[in-house]
């Protein structure tokens, strides 16, 4: 019986191995073992620079959704988009998630309209583990990454607890519930239905600026999973249906939800809302010949159907998203299996129907389609003792960027037998959508200018050109003995060269200006992390951060705006012995400190009305303690921002938002203070 | 660029239509340093596609394309980096050769690794 389950396990790996960037039998290892004490690992030997999550690091931190899972992870960072919205933005090696490849079981989810709300729709605990890869990655999952991949796992139904029920509460007086139920139907077939919902009811306003620290709003997130799984004929499968439905109203704290600003009588509050609905569809199919394992076929189609309307004061923007993904990929081995090969044929449509209304000054409708359709190669080889290498190259077909190659390289080499170093070099391709991923804009009163655009060939997108950039990394891992016990020392520097970008230029108070790159725009980071086992119980990593994004804007080559040049990072994690009857204590304990950032110029504003050249350096620290009472139970209590340190001015103009000095954007910390929260799990396996 | 591309996708799908060969046999040995030398001495050779011997019934698997080896020559083979197998045995040259703790000949070394519980190394 115990051998069937491991075969299953195996199995099932191995298929969802063969649809991306996850690949390498160094994971292989790492997914097995799952006694591993450390939850969360840079794999050694694969080519890529890969650092795995599990669901144990997942749980340091109480993480609503995927924008906060990263809070204990110093590769990325978190921050806050504006200082109305309550939106978490994330950023890798210095530059915003729409660089990154966001991928749930690798097939690509959180893009175009998506960008930005998407990750808040993915709840924390159907999180199984998330992979994340620094630099160029892998060809398979497509042509748009540029920093670097995040993939995350869901639960399984074949291997997820029966039922799982968490409830979570915070000072904020947001309540959330996460239900897992998973059941066996017949030999092969299993089914998942998880539930979240969320509600935050109470407005309050710490920072008395007038306005509602972060959005009420509720949502409703279903996701229903059929998972078929044959071991003797090799085949697994999956079959998805998510819906989310998610209401959000912001703004001023005398602003009620609707009359609608635009309706008489005019709301004499600055305020709005944001309503999405998204359902996707997924199917995926994996087939391993059984007799011979290193041959598998995989299939992969999604299906997403996304509408979001917003108003915000005079600002209104609507999108309707429908987008369709195929990718077939193919994994065998030239020779023996030292030399494995990953090919295949992919697709890729979306549909956009989109409109703005920018202050009643002008408006935008912008239908438009995008496709492509490419094929793919992955050469990997090992030569089983020092060199593991993996060489990627893609040709997509797209019906606005044209035809255009994607190269990908990654070598990993074992110096010595505990020092590794790993360097990559790739070219990733994208269109950019910037009013999503600069959906912030709206709690402003920015007037958008498209410069240099024929608006009347709106069908190529404002003549705004496909952004690309080349990305070179190189990466040393060192593993030693530090007073007898296990330290790690991860030395990481990336270059992220832009060859075209979508300038987005906040350098004008009242104004945002898109334009195309003429000149350069480039990303240095460079990360120096050490993770150590102080004893058994006690893991710590800290790391230190010093990024360089700088860009040529029409006014001269500056800094991006609001982006730390350097972080420092502390972890600390004790877990104590589990008692005979599974009881134990969990502390975690996080600091991070942020250097100054730029502010985005505004000396053309009003004396009162302007901003420093520079934010101030900020301190944070996060903690958390949960107490497991037995395998079935556990509650956690923790608190975020224990400083209490507060952004006491996050919005120029509060006074007068209907004025055109009105900027809630320039936001560079926490708007909220100290926040309590309170949680339980209760699970039966 | 783009036909050839294309021409190595449709041609490495042609692989699935492949003829391999696939045996399983009994190899002798008693630690992870074994499986380690099996493993990595068998794929070097030519003709074999995949080998993994399994440390608790030391059986190996091996994949083979017919046209290049055969079943004895793979056996000879293994019998020569110093591990007996079903049908050939090692002779004393090679088997010495094996480092101390692989001598799965040897009693005490066997017991002494199912002691220890070393599965791995």
């Amino acid at each position: 019986m115990k051998t069937k389950i491991y075969l299953l396990n195996f199995l099932l790996f191995l298929s969802l191995l063969s649809f991306g960037q996850s690949d390498d039998e160094t994971n292989l290892d790492e997914v097995t073992l799952s006694y591993n004490k450390k939850s969360s690992k840079v794999s050694f030997l694969n080519s890529k620079n890969i650092t795995i999550l599990s669901s144990d690091e997942l749980l340091k931190a109480a993480c609503c959704n995927l924008s906060e899972s990263f809070e204990t992870t110093p590769s990325i960072d978190v921050n806050f988009s504006d200082a109305i919205s309550g939106t978490k933005q994330i950023k890798m090696l210095g530059l915003s998630s729409p660089n990154i490849l966001i991928s749930i079981e690798n097939i690509p989810s959180v893009r175009g309209a998506l960008q930005s709300h998407g990750l808040n729709y993915i709840p924390g605990t159907w999180i199984e583990s998330i992979q994340i890869t620094k630099g160029a990655g892998s060809v398979v999952n497509g042509f748009e990454s540029i920093t670097g991949q995040i993939n995350a796992e869901l639960r399984k139904p074949i291997n997820d607890d029966k039922l799982f029920v968490n409830l979570y509460a915070s000072e904020m007086e947001r309540y959330e519930l996460n239900t897992h139920y998973n059941t066996k139907l017949s030999n092969n077939w299993d089914y998942g239905l998880y539930f979240h919902a969320n509600t935050k009811n109470s407005s309050d306003d710490r920072n008395d600026d007038g306005f509602r620290d972060t959005p009420t709003g509720d949502q409703i997130n279903i996701y229903n999973r059929f998972q078929y799984t044959n071991a003797i004929k090799g085949l697994v499968s999956f079959i998805d249906f998510n819906f989310v439905n998610d209401k959000r109203v912001f703004g001023q704290n005398g602003y009620i939800d609707g009359p609608s600003i635009f309706e008489l009588p005019f709301s004499s509050y600055w305020g709005g809302f944001t309503n999405s609905t998204n359902f996707k569809g997924n199917f995926k199919l994996g087939y391993v010949n059984p007799n011979i394992p290193y041959q598998s076929l995989g299939f992969q189609f999604s299906y997403t159907n996304f509408s979001q309307g917003s108003d915000f004061g005079f600002n209104i923007h609507d999108v309707d998203q429908k987008s369709i993904y195929a990718n077939l990929v193919y994994n065998s081995i030239i020779g023996d299996t030292r030399h494995k090969i990953k090919t295949g044929f992919s697709f890729s449509y979306d549909k956009y129907d989109e409109f703005v209304d920018n202050l009643r000054i002008q408006n935008f409708d912008l239908d438009r389609k995008e496709y492509s359709y490419g094929g793919y190669f992955e050469y990997s080889y090992d030569d089983l003792d020092k060199i593991n290498l993996s060489a990627g190259i893609r040709y997509d077909d797209h019906n606005i960027i044209g035809g255009f190659l994607t190269p990908r390289l990654h070598l990993n080499y074992l110096i010595f037998s505990k020092t590794s170093l790993k360097i990559s070099a790739g070219k990733g391709t994208r269109m950019a959508n910037i009013f999503s991923e600069n959906q912030k804009l709206f709690y402003s009163s920015r007037v958008i200018s498209i410069v240099n655009s024929n608006f009347d060939s709106g069908n190529n997108y404002f003549d705004l050109k496909p952004e690309s950039a080349w990305n070179y990394g190189a990466s040393l891992i060192n593993s030693f003995r530090l007073f007898d016990n296990n330290a790690q020392l991860i030395l990481d520097y990336y270059f992220t060269d832009f060859e075209n970008q979508v300038i987005v230029d906040w350098e004008t108070p009242s104004k945002i200006s898109f334009y195309n790159l003429e000149g350069k725009s480039f990303a240095k980071s460079f990360q120096a992390q050490l993770s150590y086992e102080l004893t058994s119980n006690i893991n710590i990593l800290s790391a230190y951060k010093i990024s360089e994004v700088k860009t040529d804007y029409r006014s001269g080559r500056l800094d991006k705006p609001l982006t730390p040049k350097n972080r420092f990072f502390f972890n600390l994690s004790y877990e104590s012995n589990r008692k005979s009857n599974g009881s134990l204590w969990k502390y975690d304990f996080t600091y991070n400190w942020l250097g100054k950032q730029r502010f985005p110029s505004t000396v053309n504003n009003p004396d009162e009305y302007r901003m420093g050249k520079f934010s101030p350096e900020i301190n944070l620290i996060n903690t958390q303690l949960t107490k497991v009472f037995s395998k079935s139970f556990e509650t956690y209590l923790g608190v975020e921002n224990l400083t209490n340190y507060k952004q006491m001015n996050p919005i120029i103009a509060n006074d007068d938002p209907f004025g055109e000095y009105f900027d809630s954007t320039f936001v560079y910390g926490p708007i909220f203070g100290r926040m309590y929260y309170l949680g339980l799990r209760y699970r039966i396996n | 660029m783009k036909n050839i591309l294309f021409a190595l996708i449709v041609l490495s799908y042609s692989s699935i239509f492949s003829q391999t060969q696939i045996e399983t046999f009994f190899v002798n040995g008693v630690c992870g340093m074994c499986k380690d030398r099996i493993e990595k001495s068998c794929i070097k050779v030519e003709g074999i596609k995949m080998v993994n011997w399994n440390l608790d019934n030391r059986q190996i698997k091996v994949i083979y394309n017919k046209k290049k080896i055969d079943l004895p020559q793979i056996h000879s083979f293994i019998a020569s980096i110093g591990h007996d197998t079903d049908m050939i045995t090692a002779s004393e040259k090679s088997y010495n050769s094996l480092d101390e703790c692989c001598k799965y000949r040897d009693e005490n070394i066997v017991i002494d690794h199912k002691k220890k519980g070393i599965n791995n190394n």
